[in-house]
């Protein structure tokens, strides 16, 4: 198991096992947020926060809602806004110890333009 | 003035123009190691001659944040969760660096991609840096007024 923490704390992920690949997303949020997704199912994934230490944003068709903490803004994950059997929950890599991802292989996404991978 | 670079946060709560100065080559894009920076993806740039006018439609959805030596301010829109730009305060004076992912009609051949690692920089030397290369004409205007 690993844990993705947020810089002052507040917000901790765990996930199950080190991501097999990450994305690097280009549309208009994830470039913002300058994240580095790596997808679990949400029944793998459980959020350690406080109530009210986190906030999210939900934005379009309003499907997906990305997750931060109040206190340090840093985006710990996205997850379905109406969870379903088999959903699946994208966590930010980037609050992991940056080892552990040190040689996963990142691929770039066209989310911007042409929902495919660019590599 | 060069160019208008501009940007916002998602939500738009946060807008800023960076008039960039004429003759630069290229736009600096720093991708700072510190533990905020990596944990937001933040790539910063200035230019001590650029002019940055940040405008906000709603200050109470900014929340500020700083750690470690606390000279640093992010601004970070309370709505969206994006961190446009990052102040610091040296005697009396704002300067600013920019968050290039929020910038949007910048070509990406203009920019300078580099890693930057300033741990175990005094307080003093940091400062001092700060003042030579971060933005010295940071005005915030409030869109509501």
């Amino acid at each position: 198991m690993l844990t993705a923490t947020c810089h002052c704390g507040s917000v901790r992920v765990e996930i199950p096992r080190k991501p097999r690949r990450l994305t690097s997303c280009n549309c208009s949020i994830c470039r913002r947020y300058g994240a580095l997704w790596a997808y679990y199912k949400a029944s793998e994934v459980r959020v350690l926060s406080r109530q009210g230490a986190t906030r999210s944003y939900a934005w379009g068709d309003k499907s997906l809602r990305f997750v931060r903490c109040t206190k340090c803004g840093c985006v710990t994950h996205w997850e379905a806004t109406q969870p379903a059997v088999g959903s699946r929950v994208g966590v930010n890599a980037r609050n992991l110890d940056p080892a552990e991802i040190a040689n996963v292989r990142v691929r770039p996404f066209d989310g911007a333009a042409t929902w495919k991978f660019l590599d | 003035m060069g160019m208008n670079l501009t940007g916002q946060c998602h939500c738009g709560n946060i807008a800023l123009t960076l008039g960039w100065p004429e003759g630069s080559a290229g736009i600096p894009a720093r991708a700072c190691g510190c533990s905020f920076c990596v944990k937001h993806g933040g790539v910063w740039t200035s230019n001590a001659n650029a002019r940055l006018t940040v405008t906000i439609r709603d200050p109470a959805r900014v929340t500020r944040y700083a750690f470690g030596t606390k000279t640093a301010t992010f601004h970070v829109c309370a709505r969206c969760g994006a961190v446009p730009f990052v102040t610091s305060e040296i005697d009396g004076h704002d300067y600013a660096v920019v968050n290039v992912n929020v910038l949007e009609n910048v070509d990406p051949a203009w920019l300078r991609r580099a890693p930057a690692d300033f741990e175990g920089e005094s307080v003093e030397s940091r400062l001092a840096r700060r003042k030579r290369n971060w933005i010295a004409d940071v005005r915030m205007q409030d869109a509501g007024n």
